[in-house]
């Protein structure tokens, strides 16, 4: 997975939250926990894939 | 088919957080926003207790099946990964306390069991790194994650309930009801669903990794982390 594909998601997450905050759906400093909490995860998710992709080359090198 | 399931469950994460934030409603006699911890506070208490029975169970298999050393490192991954996620749980529940009972410590007999859990897996940790010999190490910390078996269920789901506890009642509790709104039940589930499959995803990797290592095959932690193996190497 391109490290584009992530800032692209976190992207979308962020400006999801910023909409949701607009429509007044959740509280300002809630709306900012969520983006964090979002983008963490995704940068969590993406590191895991990288590790995993990495161990797999290591298992099996060619 | 497993970059499909890896995707899901970034979803069900994004679900999760998503639901924990927005769709779930606050829980009464709860402090402002305090009730939403619950979602990640007990799924990480909860994914650390699968995690040291595991290890327990990969221990059995270690001492009574064949000796084979991927069981000795699943265990070894899961009781270090288990540590990770219990320091976690303490964590956010000294945060909630702080909110609640107005102190980050109270000696809440939760509190107490949780330390005494930490205690003894730390002590698993630190006796692997005390034995220098391989096959002494993995026999002794095999037998010492084994007993774990019977000491972990007392110290997470006994010892809280011997003495009054200030602790919010337990999902499942004494009455056999589950007492929660069905928007917060459902989102509690789905975290702790999301959070044990993450943990066993992690625990895939850190075995493997840990199985690398022991292979001796050309592994450096360099590597791993991302920067040029070369460059850690005077």
């Amino acid at each position: 997975m391109a490290l584009r594909t992530v800032w692209l998601l976190i992207a979308i997450l962020t400006l999801g939250t910023i909409a949701l905050q607009a429509s007044g759906k959740i509280s300002g400093s809630l709306g900012w926990v969520l983006a964090v909490n979002l983008v963490i995860w995704t940068g969590l998710f993406y590191f895991l894939l990288r590790i995993q992709s990495k161990i797999s080359s290591l298992e099996n090198p060619s | 088919m497993k970059k499909l399931m890896s995707w899901g469950l970034w979803l069900l994460g994004c679900l999760v957080i998503i639901g924990a934030f927005v769709w779930a409603p606050l829980a009464q006699s709860f402090l402002g926003q305090s009730s939403r911890i619950l979602f990640f506070h007990v799924p990480m208490a909860w994914t650390s207790f699968v995690a040291f029975i595991a290890a327990g169970i990969w221990s059995v298999r270690y001492l009574a099946f064949g000796r084979r050393v991927a069981d000795d490192l699943a265990a070894q991954a899961a009781v270090e990964l288990g540590l990770v996620l219990c320091v976690l749980a303490t964590v956010t529940g000294a945060m909630w306390a702080k909110t609640m009972w107005g102190e980050f410590w109270n000696w809440d007999p939760r509190q107490t069991s949780i330390t005494f859990a930490l205690l003894f897996y730390a002590a698993y940790v630190a006796l692997r790194q005390s034995l220098p010999d391989a096959e002494t190490r993995r026999r002794l910390s095999g037998a010492y994650a084994a007993l774990g078996l019977a000491v972990a269920p007392f110290l997470f789901f006994v010892a809280p309930r011997i003495v009054y506890s200030l602790h919010p009642q337990p999902v499942l509790n004494s009455s056999g009801k589950v007492e929660m709104e069905s928007r917060m039940f459902v989102v509690l589930m789905a975290s702790l669903f999301t959070f044990t499959v993450l943990f066993f995803w992690l625990h895939n990797l850190y075995r493997r990794a840990l199985q690398l290592f022991e292979d001796g095959a050309n592994l450096d932690r360099a590597t791993l982390e991302g920067s040029p193996t070369e460059r850690a190497r005077p």
